[in-house]
């Protein structure tokens, strides 16, 4: 995250809880926790609820700083949390990431009912990724439950996360990103006018999506409803139920065009693929990269070479949910622990939204990495996106402090593919016009043909640093 | 805490619900009307359900054994058991 602020700043989504919220001051990240959040936080650590969620790796751990400077004066405690090196949004998740991220929020929270405590909120904004693993990061999130109280969050919990999770399940996956229209969740009735009546047979759906929906609807708003209760045991029947039918939906297929690209290795010899793996984890050590963005990852082949340097920690993004959604599969079987697979269409890249439009940073108030890598790109945004080569260089000069990037000829065959039935207008896309687009930019570090095949390797360093 | 007059009744299925105010403190989100409402009544629907569950599987299990001891007798009797010897 982009965190190198002299001033004291406060975190522009956190401001709505009044027990507490998160600020910048000197590159560090702290939490405020203020007066009214006392008792809950005190409960959490002293109840052993805070030892069992961060030795189960489930929630960010913290060190109190009794010398940090509260940004108002009215702080009881500061905590400074662990670090998640990359902030995603639950629009660029896909299927398998929404989930872990859902049945992460059930689990925490019937742990915390075992010890007398329960989620006041559950927003998908809660949970981040390190690498494969969802983690919870709102501490002030957690409040002592009294015995008979209804779930505050579960109307926040099917609008962030079961109805999405629906939709992209019985829909189509592109329904994850409605999470950047709505940024309390996608509202239940439209979620349930799109699935139509697929679903409506099964119970815990009926319950949880089309019922909610219809009583959301038309349920009064003048009278004050004091009088609900819920006992305990059938609360946690009802988060049972929530947690057995997200985790028993199934995995998306796992076949589009772009997630077998790499399996018929269109353009590669396996030698040119090997050498390419080679030139790029040598251009990886000439930079010294530690974090680096993989643009146009597929399944993370060469994310890979970044992954395994040591202290490296990779963002993925790709704009196939199959392709990032294999990935992140696979990421989690191997446990690696530092590649972490997004969604992103860079024609459209994930938008800042939220209360001004300060609420969740786009993509490039978020990216700061030490090295962007662009292989077998270029072709598909300057060609298939008619983004002219000047702007494709000034947009990836914003994202990182050095660039691995590979140039596709218009005499390779994948090039040919995508001029095959339309009007050849891209005189400028040569070697020299690319070239010189990027000049503008960047300053050449390396260049090397690979061999085997028709591309060639390019290693740039930004010239124009975004602070 | 008083026992409120206004019960949610559930079709079919009715089930004495305590009703209390437990607004907790500082709970900054809307949990809205609706969401209140369907969670009380999934919540009793799912329980009812469960407990369903617990009892049918209790009959099941008493035939299915009473099923068992009628041939356990039935071998003592010198007719051969259905079960093979503990090794």
């Amino acid at each position: 995250m982009k965190a190198e602020f002299a001033e004291t700043r406060r975190v522009p989504s956190s401001f709505r809880d009044p027990c507490g919220f998160l600020f910048w001051q000197d590159g560090v990240l702290y939490r405020q926790v203020n007066p009214a959040g006392a008792m809950d936080f005190e409960l959490l650590m002293n109840s052993g609820l805070y030892a069992e969620l961060v030795g189960k790796g489930w929630l960010v751990a913290h060190e109190v700083d009794y010398l940090a400077k509260s940004p108002d004066g009215k702080a009881y405690l500061i905590l400074r949390p662990e670090i998640i090196p990359y902030i995603s949004h639950p629009y660029e998740w896909c299927f398998d990431q929404y989930r872990d991220a859902a049945l992460l929020t059930l689990d925490i929270t019937l742990c915390a009912l075992a010890k007398g405590m329960i989620l006041k909120d559950a927003n998908s904004y809660n949970v981040q990724f390190l690498g494969e693993r969802p983690i919870f990061i709102d501490k002030l999130s957690f409040t002592r439950y009294r015995e008979g109280q209804v779930w505050n969050a579960y109307g926040q919990f099917c609008r962030h996360f079961l109805a999405p999770l629906l939709l992209m399940n019985r829909v189509s996956p592109a329904c994850g990103k409605m999470a950047a229209l709505y940024v309390d969740g996608v509202p239940l009735d439209l979620a349930a006018a799109i699935l139509g009546g697929k679903w409506k047979w099964r119970p815990s759906v009926y319950l949880h999506l089309y019922l909610h929906a219809r009583k959301v609807g038309s349920s009064p708003s003048d009278k004050k409803l004091t009088e609900i209760k819920i006992p305990l045991n059938s609360l946690k029947n009802l988060i049972a139920n929530l947690r057995r039918l997200i985790a028993g939906l199934k995995s998306p297929p796992g076949d589009t065009e772009w997630a077998a690209y790499y399996d018929t290795m269109l353009n590669y010899s396996e030698e040119a693929f090997k050498n390419k793996g080679a030139l790029v984890a040598q251009f990886l050590d000439a930079c010294a990269a530690g974090s680096v963005c993989d643009l146009g990852a597929n399944r993370g082949e060469f994310s890979k070479y970044a992954a395994e340097r040591a202290n490296s920690h990779v963002v993925a993004y790709d704009i196939d949910h199959t392709a990032v959604n294999q990935h992140y599969l696979y990421a989690k079987a191997k446990g690696q622990g530092n590649v972490l697979p997004l969604i992103i269409d860079l024609a459209n890249p994930s938008p800042a939204i939220g209360w001004a439009n300060e609420g969740r940073a786009s993509l490039a108030e978020r990216a700061c990495f030490d090295c962007v890598m662009a292989l077998a790109l270029i072709h598909h945004l300057a060609i298939s996106n008619n983004v002219p080569l000047e702007k494709v260089a000034e947009y990836f000069s914003r994202l990182g402090r050095h660039l691995i990037i590979e140039f596709v000829p218009k005499q390779d065959s994948q090039v040919q593919k995508l001029l095959l039935n339309r009007e050849d207008i891209f005189e400028n896309y040569t070697q020299s016009g690319f070239e010189s687009a990027f000049a503008r930019y960047f300053e050449l570090l390396k260049k090397e043909p690979i061999a085997g095949a028709q591309r060639t390797l390019y290693l740039y360093r930004t010239i124009h640093e975004r602070e | 805490m008083p026992m409120s007059n206004k019960g949610v009744l559930i079709p079919g299925v009715v089930l004495a619900v305590f009703v209390v105010s437990t607004k907790p403190a500082y709970a900054y989100i809307d949990p809205g009307t609706g969401s209140m409402i369907v969670q009380a009544i999934a919540a009793a629907v799912l329980t009812a359900g469960a407990m369903a569950g617990v009892f049918w599987r209790a009959i099941k299990n008493f035939f299915v054994n009473r099923g068992k001891r009628h041939k356990d007798g039935a071998a003592q009797n010198g007719q051969p058991a259905d079960r093979t010897p503990i090794k």
